[in-house]
């Protein structure tokens, strides 16, 4: 077995060839946790990731810089439906989880019993097992609630509005070691606290043999008599646009494929792969959601404090879940009234600024293929449903702030006022149609896209992970997702992934 | 991808009129006050073809749309207080596409401007940035 290291373009002068037990496509949540998990049960290990290898000391101190180095896209990455929807994900080492919240939830029972009900869902990923996992990744992770130390005010406003309001609410479960309260965790963690996969299951896997082709592109998966053999890719210089030296990572057991429910399809579609059910792409769900602002007397100061510390599943049966985003002034700023001197008046008071969101379980199913200039082409459109969902979530992020004691709220629902001075005024927005273009949303937490079951007919990936028509090669992302969550969806991601990993270790 | 110069002119009249200087006592720096084109160049050279397509087209229909309300002049030769008129019109235009027009050049325009240090550090955010962006490097 070779030792553990992290490469990337500048280090490559020339075309790439390794061999490895399990080549595994992604080091996010998915990925990463698999090679936490073969790496540490003695399987030699090589991961290709597209995104580059940024430690903490590297990190810019703007959020323009961290779009540059560890978003997809500089977060330009677009949904297409009645409404243009920027999809968010992380493209680093790391993925996602290294400029998420931190949110750490396990899969809603209900879900589960649904996904066992309607899809399959065998008792190799029975809930007694996968609390088994949760419990191990809760310990490894150091997941815990926000601390008062590092609460920070725009999270307790939310807790005190809450409360106020008789609703039900709890501090968030973060996987954050020893908060520091830098609220950056969307810009990458500045003291590396944050147990993201960068920070935690990626340095494991290095340490115990793994090698890691980060700034590298998987181009296709090869087949060779009818089982997984390789994978292919290129290495390249994502912001002088150039493409360096090949790689070649030939894998003796197994591929797995954690590129997430937009990547995942995309790479197995150019390898002429799960295409049997006719499903891949397709199914493609997710948590839209849109924020609201809140202008208070006292200081918020959103610049400290735990990035995402409160939230509220009162109405998790009614498809949403709120919950505070401690938003950086450069993101803040956009979703403030008014443009010209009106614009900056509202900038200025940025410190007295609380920002809380819904994010819901949409109905609506949209479809990934190959976009036109290379990446992907997202189609997504809420359905009239969601909009509804999404009016209500907002009305109710507005009775809260009120709640809290906000003297003005801005709603940025196209058709209101863009600054509510009190809950009466929350009429206008029952009045307008259940229409998604009134909003300014985001997508996060997608799925779906290479789902999950018995019947090759109906799903693209077997019971344990497998492609029903490519032995050999895995699936350990939100992809094989029959449905969203309702919740943030690392947790189950990764325990979905290390079950799939100790069935590769077991086969 | 990179503008053409009347593009940039275009591009600079917009973004001077969504975030102006001496607009606030505690910050009265605006766009022009921060060196915003060269944050431009960044993103143009960065960001995804269909995004910077995006802003093109936004650019062109704010730029256009005086025209199309019968005034036989482009946004940058609005006074002042027209151009902020025209941006909050089109913010609340009942056609979906046209109300994303500023909200896109708005975004643009917080990006660069909230991230340099001077500009957080009137706010009052502590600590703002020690390190200027990247961009901001000549």
């Amino acid at each position: 077995m070779s030792a553990g290291r992290i490469v990337q373009m500048a280090d490559v002068a020339a075309p790439v060839d390794d061999i490895a037990d399990v080549v595994i496509v992604g080091s996010g949540a998915g990925g990463a946790t698999v090679a936490r998990v073969l790496s540490e049960a003695g399987l030699d290990v090589a991961i290709i990731e597209e995104g580059p290898h940024v430690p903490a000391e590297a990190l810019t101190q703007d959020l323009y810089g961290a779009f540059t180095m560890l978003w997809r896209d500089l977060g330009m990455q677009i949904a297409r439906g009645r409404m243009l929807m920027p999809v968010l994900q992380g493209s680093c080492v790391g993925g996602t989880t290294a400029i998420n919240g931190a949110i750490v939830h396990r899969m809603p029972e209900a879900i589960h019993a649904l996904w066992q009900r309607e899809h399959g869902l065998t008792d190799f990923f029975s809930y007694a097992e996968l609390s088994r996992i949760w419990d191990r990744l809760d310990a490894e992770l150091f997941v815990g609630p926000a601390p008062d130390a590092v609460l920070g005010n725009n999270n307790a406003l939310m807790e005190r509005g809450a409360q106020r309001a008789g609703v039900r609410g709890n501090r968030i479960r973060r996987n954050v070691r020893d908060c520091q309260g830098a609220a950056r965790c969307n810009q990458g963690c500045p003291t590396a606290r944050r147990q993201s996969m960068n920070n935690s299951y990626v340095p494991r896997a290095v340490a115990a043999g793994a090698r890691v082709y980060a700034t590298c592109r998987a181009s296709r998966i090869v087949m060779k008599d009818g089982r997984a053999a390789a994978v292919e890719g290129v290495f390249h210089d994502r912001a002088a646009r150039r493409a360096g030296p090949a790689l070649r990572l030939r894998a003796r057991r197994a591929v797995v494929v954690a590129a997430s429910a937009i990547h995942t399809p995309l790479l197995l579609r150019a390898s002429g792969l799960g295409r049997r059910s006719r499903l891949l792409g397709r199914r493609l769900q997710a948590h839209p959601g849109t924020g609201v602002g809140g202008l208070f007397d006292e200081p918020v100061r959103m610049w400290f404090g735990a990035t995402q510390g409160y939230e509220s599943t009162h109405w998790w049966d009614e498809r949403m879940k709120l919950e505070s985003v401690g938003m950086p002034l450069e993101l803040a700023a956009v979703r403030l009234p008014g443009f010209g001197p009106e614009l900056v008046r509202n900038i200025a008071e940025f410190g007295h600024l609380a920002m809380w969101g819904v994010q819901i379980r949409a109905r609506a199913h949209g479809r990934v293929t190959p976009g036109l200039f290379g990446g992907a082409s997202i189609a997504f459109d809420l359905t009239d449903e969601d909009a509804h969902t999404l009016k209500l979530g907002v009305r109710r992020l507005c009775e809260l702030m009120f709640a809290a004691g906000a003297r003005a709220v801005f709603p940025g629902v196209h058709g209101m006022p863009e600054r509510i001075r009190s809950a009466d005024e929350l009429r206008t927005l029952d009045a307008l149609p259940d229409d998604p273009r009134l909003f300014h949303g985001i997508a996060s937490h997608l799925f779906g896209t290479a789902v999950l079951g018995p019947d090759p007919a109906h799903s693209v990936v077997g019971p344990r992970g497998e492609l029903h028509d490519a032995p050999g090669v895995y699936v350990a992302d939100a992809s094989i997702f029959p449905t969203n969550l309702g919740v943030n969806p690392q947790h189950a991601i990764c325990a979905l992934a290390w079950r799939i990993a100790e069935g590769i270790a077991d086969a | 991808m990179t503008f053409f110069s009347f593009e940039r002119r275009w591009l600079r009249a917009a973004l001077d009129a969504i975030l102006p200087s001496g607009a606030h006592p505690k910050l009265d720096l605006g766009a022009r006050d921060v060196p915003l084109d060269r944050f431009v160049d960044d993103l143009l050279l960065r960001a995804p073809a269909l995004a910077v397509l995006g802003v093109r087209a936004s650019l062109w229909a704010l730029t256009l749309a005086p025209l199309a309300r019968g005034r036989l002049r482009l946004f940058i030769s609005l006074a002042p207080y027209e151009q902020i008129a025209l941006l909050e019109a089109l913010a609340r235009s009942r056609i979906h596409l046209l109300r994303e027009v500023p909200v896109l050049l708005k975004t643009l325009a917080c990006l660069g401007y909230c991230g340099v240090p001077e500009v957080q550090r009137r706010i009052g955010i502590e600590p703002a940035a020690s390190v200027p962006p990247r961009w901001m490097a000549p």
